[in-house]
Parts: structure tokens; sequence; C-alpha cells
């Protein structure tokens, strides 16, 4: 480039280095330029079209290919497709055999017994719930309440105790109509003997008695334990 | 036979179609690698190694799009890994010893010989389009497909190599001043 600019060529020459220039490109056919008259006057473009002609008929040379070389091509490409061949089989076989091996691996290792594989896992043991915290209000409760039922069945018998005496003594001590032909003398002496204690039965568990078990019962439910 | 029937034939495995497809290319390959890596024999191991990656990534390559831009560009490839290995193996002095003599062998061939070393001189990418395009004879958009560069990068650096070719021709007094655009 440098040396297109320190040396210009002239406006004389122009056209036929625009030629030269075609020629090289392929643009025209090398005839173009013997057609050419303006070398024949200019030692300089009979210079430039020599040296194009020369270069394009250097590099125009066919190049001599020694004998035997396509065959030594092909002998070598034979070859290679055998070598990768090879390597390809053997990554094939390779990686089959991993595979058949890691498929025995797990094989082997499952469980002999199908029943054994079934089984559910043993349930784990659960721990017992936690004791619900003692209310002692609701404890209370409950203990007047089992009072209460256990004084009806000991307080309502008893009370029932002496009217049932006292049924009894009274049947017996009012003057029976005697069946003609029983003399009812000893008996009735003896029931007339009995105390007053127990013709009255047990203590009598009367009303007022009740109602102070009750005022009892009552107090103690009211308690409220400290919290 | 097309490119894409060639290619299906390779594809079936049928041997001849192999054969076809080297002696098609082989050429053009060679011709490519002695260019750029100015070895005939480093040439002939990276060709061989070209073909077995053109069969190896035959599926690959679009029907729709020529064959021969897409083999070159996998010759480039190679290149330039070996141009690579080569910068990082046995030092320059060695490389040269075994460097095929360049000169003309009379004065004839001076600019023909002149003009080698001129392309051998550039720049890497410069002489992979530079040889591309006047030496196996690519158009602008195969080039652009083989090394992956868009046309306009195609054609400013085939541009500058020619530049530099001439520049290196003036120097040797083999070109006269004012040089080709």
């Amino acid at each position: 480039m440098n040396a297109q600019l320190n040396n210009p060529i002239s406006p004389e020459c122009g056209p036929t280095v625009d030629r030269i220039q075609s020629v090289l490109d392929r643009v025209h056919p090398v005839s173009v330029l013997s057609a050419d008259p303006h070398p024949v006057s200019c030692e300089a473009c009979r210079d430039r079209v020599r040296s194009a002609l020369q270069m394009l008929e250097l590099f125009a040379e066919p190049v001599a290919v020694r004998p035997g070389f396509a065959d030594s091509i092909l002998a070598e490409v034979a070859h290679d497709r055998r070598v990768r061949f090879q390597r390809k089989a053997a990554a094939v076989f390779g990686g089959f055999a991993m595979a058949t091996a890691i498929g025995l691996a797990l094989w082997m290792n499952q469980p002999k017994d199908p029943s054994v594989a079934k089984q559910s896992p043993a349930p784990v043991p659960q721990q017992p719930a936690p004791a619900p915290p003692i209310r002692v209000n609701e404890e209370f409760a409950k203990a007047t309440d089992a009072l209460r039922e256990s004084t009806r069945a000991v307080t309502e018998p008893a009370a029932n105790a002496p009217r049932l005496v006292a049924s009894l003594t009274d049947t017996l001590l009012k003057t029976p109509t005697v069946p003609v032909g029983y003399d009812l003398g000893p008996a009735g002496k003896s029931l007339a003997d009995i105390p007053d204690a127990a013709k009255s039965g047990l203590e009598p568990v009367g009303n007022t008695a009740q109602k102070a078990f009750n005022r009892l019962l009552r107090d103690v439910t009211a308690m409220k334990p400290k919290t | 036979m097309s490119d894409a029937a060639l290619v299906r034939r390779c594809l079936a495995g049928e041997t001849a179609a192999a054969r076809e497809l080297v002696e098609r290319f082989q050429s053009d390959v060679i011709g490519l690698c002695i260019r750029l890596l100015n070895h005939r024999h480093d040439a002939e191991d990276v060709a061989q190694e070209v073909f077995l990656r053109v069969f190896r990534s035959l599926k690959k390559w679009d029907a729709s799009r020529p064959l021969k831009p897409w083999v070159l560009g996998i010759a480039v490839n190679r290149c330039r890994t070996a141009i690579g290995k080569r910068a990082k193996g046995p030092e320059l002095a060695d490389y040269l010893h075994e460097a095929p003599d360049r000169r003309p062998a009379d004065d004839s061939h001076e600019m023909a010989g002149e003009i080698r070393a001129a392309v051998d001189a550039l720049r890497p990418d410069y002489r992979e389009v530079f040889v591309l395009f006047h030496e196996r004879g690519q158009a602008y958009e195969d080039i652009a497909e083989a090394i992956d560069r868009p046309v306009g990068t195609v054609k400013t650096w085939l541009h500058r190599a020619r530049v530099e070719v001439m520049e290196q021709l003036r120097t040797k007094g083999l070109m006269p001043e004012g040089e080709v655009k």
C-alpha cells in the first residue's frame, strides 16, 4: 500500500494496470493483455504484464502427486475406520458389562423372603399420653357426689329400719284375733319386753341430721384450692 | 459425477467412490499444503491427515454447498495446525536445512523463483488467500468459506498479498516503479 502511494502510476499506464488487475482477478482472460497496445510503447507496462503472466503461469502449474499417494490415503482411511470401530465396540461392551454388573448387584441385594419384604414395619411403641393435670375442684366434686350417693344408700335403709320394726312390733302388739285354739301368751309377753330402743330400731337419721350432712358436703365443695 | 452423488457413494462404503474422491482433490490439497508449508514431506503428511478428517466428517458436509471449498478449508486448518506445531518444534535452522532450495536453476526462471520466495515470505493468512486464489483457482466466495472469513476480508488480504509480492520483486529489481494496484 505504501509503495502504491510512493510510486503513483502515470495516467497513460492506468488502463493497462487496470487490465492486468482484472486478469489477475480472473474477471477477464489473459488474451486482453495481448490486445492492449500500450505496453508496446511503454517499457514499465511491458514489465508489469510480463510479471503478471509469469505469476499466473507459475501458479497454474499442476502439482505433481507421487504415484501411489491415493493408495496410501485409502489404506490409512481403512485403518482409521477399523481403529474407531474397535474403540466404539469396546466402549459399548464396557458399558454393557457395567450395566450388567450393576443389575446383578441390585438383584443380589434384594431380600430373599417376599413376605419379609411385604411386612409392614413394626409399629413404633407409642408413649402413653401424659396424665391430665389434677384439678382439685373437680376431685372434690367427685368425692362429694360419691359421699352423697353413699349416704343415701346407708341412710335410706336406716331410716326405713324403725318403721319396719315398728310395723312388725305393732302388728304383734296389737291384740290379734287369736284363732280359736291358739295361745299367744308367751310370744306376746316377749314382744312386750323388747326395749324401746329396740322397738325404735336404729337411731333415726332424721331431717336435721340429713340437713347437717348436706351442709357439710356443700361447704366442702365450696372450698377452692389455692392456685 | 456430482459432489453429492460421490459423497453418497462414499458414505455407502464404496471403495471406488472413495478412491475417486481422493484423486479428484489430491492435487489441490497437496499443492495447497506445499505452498503453505514450503516442505514437500510435511505437505504429504498433512495431506494424508486432511483426507482422514474429510472421510470422518463426510456426514457433516452440507450437500447444498460445493465440496472443494469444504475440503480445502480442512486443508487450511490442518496446515495452520502444522505451522503452529512447527513453531514449537525444532529450531528454525534445522527446518531451513530441510527446506527445498527455491532459487531458480537458471536466469530464465529467476522471476518464477523470486515470485515463489516472495509468496513464501507472506504472512500465513495472506499466503493462504493468495495460494487459494492464484494457485488453486478458487473464487472469492469459496475462499471465504474455506477460511471462514468474509468475502471483503478475502479481497483485502489478496490485494495486500499482491502488493507485498510486487514490492519484493521491485526490491529485487524485477518490477518497475509504480506497482500493480
